[in-house]
């Protein structure tokens, strides 16, 4: 079991150095051998992973990697959990009260229009977290599908909202976060063809 | 403008090791056994200095069957000179060994 988790960690050390390492990563993992016959495959191979880590801002891929991992991790997860925090929370208050600081005109007219509200907000969130997937995986025909669903859902909210809640201000700031990550993962995708990594 | 550095700690270690028996080649789990220096820091160090040209590896075949081959290590011409500098450098100035 311990020598099966050293080999997946050599692998991702592997992975993590790049085209350019390859030599490397080959070297780590023929020492993996030497290592276990000690008993010591694993400590040798969270080496492996660190010292692949640390190289990652050396080479052009391994920028590549950690942008791809910022943008994901940093920008697009935090925005899925700030859309389900707010689906979650005493919505819709949550989520339109938080634009201008008012709270919104909730009654008995547009109180139906809550659940499809809510739902199309989760379905934003849902595809923010399938977009930072896809972007981690480099399958940049299903994020431009992903993304197209996230622009969808953002301006079926702003119309929404402005219909049903007579407020659509935190559903346009929405729409324009998501239009600078659209744009944020539109770099990455012309960086990553440019370079046309693995 | 060229910047000389002083070799760090984890360096002269690898240094040492590695210019025992120069000509000889090591493998990387031979030379973290010897400095006492971990996979984390010996590859990284490994890679700067054959960038450098103070390291020359070479694959080796494997000693057993259904084993891959692995890459040993030696220091080269460069790398031995700087060794010896650091070497002298490190060493007190009494016991500082002057050629006859």
């Amino acid at each position: 079991m311990r020598e099966k988790a050293a080999r997946a960690l050599v692998a991702l050390a592997g992975r993590s150095l790049g085209g350019g390492g390859s030599g490397w990563a080959l070297a780590m993992e023929a020492e993996l051998d030497a290592a276990a016959e000690d008993g010591r495959a694993l400590g040798f191979a969270l080496g492996c992973v660190a010292a692949a880590w640390r190289e990652l801002p050396a080479h052009e891929e391994g920028r590549f990697i950690l942008a791809s991992n910022a943008l994901a991790l940093v920008l697009l997860v935090p925005a899925a959990a700030l859309l389900l925090a707010s689906v979650a929370g005493d919505f819709p208050f949550s989520y339109l009260g938080a634009a201008g600081g008012q709270m919104p005109l909730v009654n008995d007219a547009n109180l139906p229009a809550v659940p499809p509200l809510a739902a199309l907000v989760a379905l934003l969130a849902a595809a923010h977290l399938r977009i930072a997937w896809l972007v981690l995986e480099r399958d940049w025909d299903r994020v431009a599908g992903a993304a197209m669903l996230a622009a969808a859902a953002a301006v079926t909210s702003v119309i929404f909202t402005a219909v049903a809640f007579v407020d659509c201000a935190s559903a346009i700031r929405q729409a324009g976060t998501l239009c600078v990550e659209l744009a944020a993962v539109a770099a990455l995708a012309r960086w990553h063809g440019r370079r046309a990594y693995a | 403008m060229t910047r000389s550095r002083r070799p760090s700690k984890q360096m002269l270690a690898l240094l040492e090791g590695l210019s025992e028996r120069p000509r000889e080649w090591r493998h990387g789990y031979e030379l973290m056994k010897k400095t006492g220096l971990s996979s984390g820091t010996l590859y990284p160090l490994l890679m700067r200095m054959t960038e450098q040209g103070l390291v020359e590896a070479e694959w080796q075949a494997p000693a057993q069957p259904g084993r891959p081959a692995r890459h040993a290590y030696r220091l080269t011409a460069s790398g031995v000179a700087l060794a010896r500098a650091s070497e002298e450098a490190g060493r007190p100035s009494g016991l500082r060994v002057s050629p006859a």
